[in-house]
């Protein structure tokens, strides 16, 4: 149980500055997901709240307890890699228990605690594997539960999904989101597919070039993005972008256009494009198409009977639309 | 003619050469030496066969049996000793940035130096006052002066140093590259979880390190066995004295072959120190492969 601060955080490596000035306040149990583009700092972050990194400048408190100089081992918290780190000659026990036996458990309560972790994992039958005879799915539970055991007051995770194929990171998504309302301890979570952070995200923190862009729940953040950047990276496909002549630029997501014919609209704009691609995707058909040489992605529901090359009338929904200033602020 | 079949014909042509190789100088002359071993032979003269009476004669030589004593001394401090160390420095070097390249660099020297010029100056090392560099020092220190070479206790160890000193090189390096290969995210998971420096040695680099150990361990098992170079250059005369007590196997080889020419003799004992070889190999290889 701890909340986590940091504040005036600052990294460089050399000369070369990672992150400047950044603060952010984690509240207790909150489930955090750092989200951003490859190499905005995401990892280095993670990593100086563990203690594996040094901070350059500010202060990282965790349980109000100010950790700057602490080991790792000292800070109460554990992480799952991306790599899942589980050592390769140890049995799957043997992984799990070795923060227990490094902090001089007894040998009794080790078992108590690594068979109540087996359970809740459903890896019980693992237990005397070695990590190279496990699936990758296995081998990312086995990694949880190494950091679960020891009842951490904040659990660290480095895209500890990405290595699993697209089914397996969909259910152990789900599996991720029930154990945070089973442990009920703070989780920050650094990913870059904006699913997950929207799935699983208390709030999220979004990241570019070392400095957080946007902080917010996952429905602030997709509804009033802070700005253009945060408005282009939440979302799928990516918000559509117009620019006018006032240096305003004017921003729609796919959902919000719709096909004049069948929309009934209070604030709706209407414009004529030429269809470029159609891919029909079953439940909606994404359209790809060119208004006045400027690119717009719609997504449409159900199946819809247009081809490439023919023009068609689209409806924006202004009422949903988003309106950015010369600067990539939100107006 | 298929790609598959076109491509082993190239390899077996650059694998035929080391074979060639190893079956002309190094099978051959091994086997040869199984049945010198059961002659009587001057090196010129006619090679008469005497059975087993050549490995007769060893069991019974005192000599022989010191000279293997010997042997299994230098193995038995030199591969221990010489592991801890390397490793030691390895660990260290691998901790540091600064000077990294130099200090490897300062280790690594030994072992490209001639074993007779490194001899000779270990030699004068162990000089009494005056000239001694060791016994200078110790005298400063107000320490007892040591024999060093001229002792029958004391001249194994003088001669076991320099040639662990010259294999240390070698063996840092390989340390190294192994210290290098392990995953930097183990450690870090190990500190997480809470791991002491002491425990992340024992449960993740030792182990992790294995491969390197056993390899090590049987290359310098090897090396320690047939050392040579430093007895032959150290002692007065190249005798392995004073009174046999730094003599090695391969000297005692060397001595019956090239001094007393008996030539049966001496590769009875050669047969002897190939089995001593072969089963330590086997039994390093079986008992630190082994999970
Ligand atoms: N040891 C280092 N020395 C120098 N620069 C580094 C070092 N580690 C990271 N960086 C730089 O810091 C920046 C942030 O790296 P970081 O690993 O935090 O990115 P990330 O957001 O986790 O990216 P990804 O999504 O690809 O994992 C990158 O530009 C990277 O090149
Ligand atoms: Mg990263």
């Amino acid at each position: 149980m701890a909340s986590v601060t940091l504040s005036d955080i600052s990294k460089s490596y050399g000369k070369v500055s990672v992150i400047e000035h950044l603060d952010l306040e984690i509240r207790d149990k909150e489930f955090i997901v750092l989200v951003g583009p490859s190499g905005c700092g995401k990892s280095t972050l993670l990593r100086m709240i563990a203690g594996l990194e040094d901070i350059t400048a500010g202060k990282i408190s965790i349980a109000e307890r100010m950790v700057n100089n602490l080991e790792p081992r000292d800070r109460d918290i554990a992480m799952v890699f991306q790599n899942y780190a589980l050592y390769p000659h140890m049995n799957v026990y043997k992984n799990i228990s070795f923060g227990l036996r490094a902090r001089k458990m007894a040998k009794a309560d080790i078992d108590t605690h690594v068979n109540r972790v087996a359970e809740i994992l459903d890896i019980k039958d693992l237990l005397n594997r070695k990590p190279s005879e496990l699936s990758g799915g296995q081998r990312q539970r086995v990694a949880m539960g190494r950091a679960m055991v020891r009842n951490p007051a904040v659990f660290l995770f480095d895209e500890p999904l990405s290595n699993l194929d697209a089914k397996l990171r969909a259910s152990m998504r789900a599996e991720i989101k029930k154990l945070h309302r089973t442990v009920e301890t703070t989780m920050i979570y650094v990913t870059h597919d904006q699913v997950e952070a929207m799935t699983l995200a208390d709030r999220i923190v979004i990241m570019d070039q070392g400095k957080i862009q946007q902080i917010g729940t996952p429905m602030e953040v997709y509804q009033a993005p802070a700005n253009q950047f945060v408005a282009g990276f939440i979302g799928s496909p990516e918000m559509n972008f117009i620019k006018s002549r006032d240096g305003i630029t004017l921003g729609i997501r796919p959902e919000d256009i719709y096909l004049a014919e069948s929309a009934t609209l209070d604030k709706g704009k209407n414009v004529k494009a030429v269809v470029e691609v159609v891919e029909p995707l079953g439940a909606e058909t994404l359209l790809i198409a060119f208004y006045d040489g400027i690119k717009i992605t719609a997504k449409l529901n159900g199946l819809i009977d247009i081809e490439a090359g023919m023009e068609v009338k689209l409806t924006l929904d202004m009422s949903r639309a988003h309106l950015f200033g010369k600067d990539g602020e939100r107006v | 003619m298929s790609i598959g079949k076109k491509r082993a014909i190239t390899a077996w042509c650059f694998i035929s050469v080391p074979i060639i190789y190893f079956i002309l100088v190094r099978f051959y002359p091994t086997l040869d030496a199984f049945s010198i071993s059961l002659t009587d032979w001057n090196i010129v003269g006619k090679k008469t066969y005497i059975g087993f009476d050549n490995f007769i004669r060893l069991w019974h030589d005192p000599v022989f049996w010191q000279v293997l004593g010997n042997t299994f001394e230098y193995l038995l401090l030199g591969v221990p000793i010489s592991l801890i160390l390397s490793f030691i420095i390895a660990h260290s070097l691998d901790q540091v940035r600064f000077g990294h390249g130099f200090l490897r660099a300062c280790y690594f020297i030994p072992f490209l130096t001639t074993a007779v010029a490194m001899a000779w100056v270990w030699r004068w090392f162990y000089q009494p006052v005056p000239v001694g560099m060791i016994n200078l020092v110790l005298g400063q220190l107000g320490i007892k002066q040591l024999d060093f070479l001229r002792s029958t206790t004391e001249a194994l160890p003088a001669v076991l140093a320099p040639a662990i000193w010259a294999g240390l090189g070698f063996q840092i390096v390989i340390f190294m590259a192994g210290l290098r290969a392990i995953p930097q995210s183990y450690y870090e998971a190990a500190k997480i979880d809470g791991a002491g420096a002491f425990r992340i040695l024992r449960e993740i680099t030792l182990p992790q390190l294995r491969p390197t150990i056993v390899f090590l361990t049987v290359i310098s098992s090897i090396g320690f066995l047939r050392i040579f170079d430093q007895v032959y250059n150290m002692t007065q005369e190249g005798e392995g004295g004073p009174l046999n007590a730094t003599r090695p196997l391969v000297l005692h080889i060397y001595k019956a072959a090239f001094e007393r020419f008996e030539m049966g003799m001496a590769a009875a004992q050669t047969v002897v120190l190939f089995v001593i070889l072969l089963f330590i190999t086997i039994f390093q290889l079986k008992v630190l492969k082994n999970d």
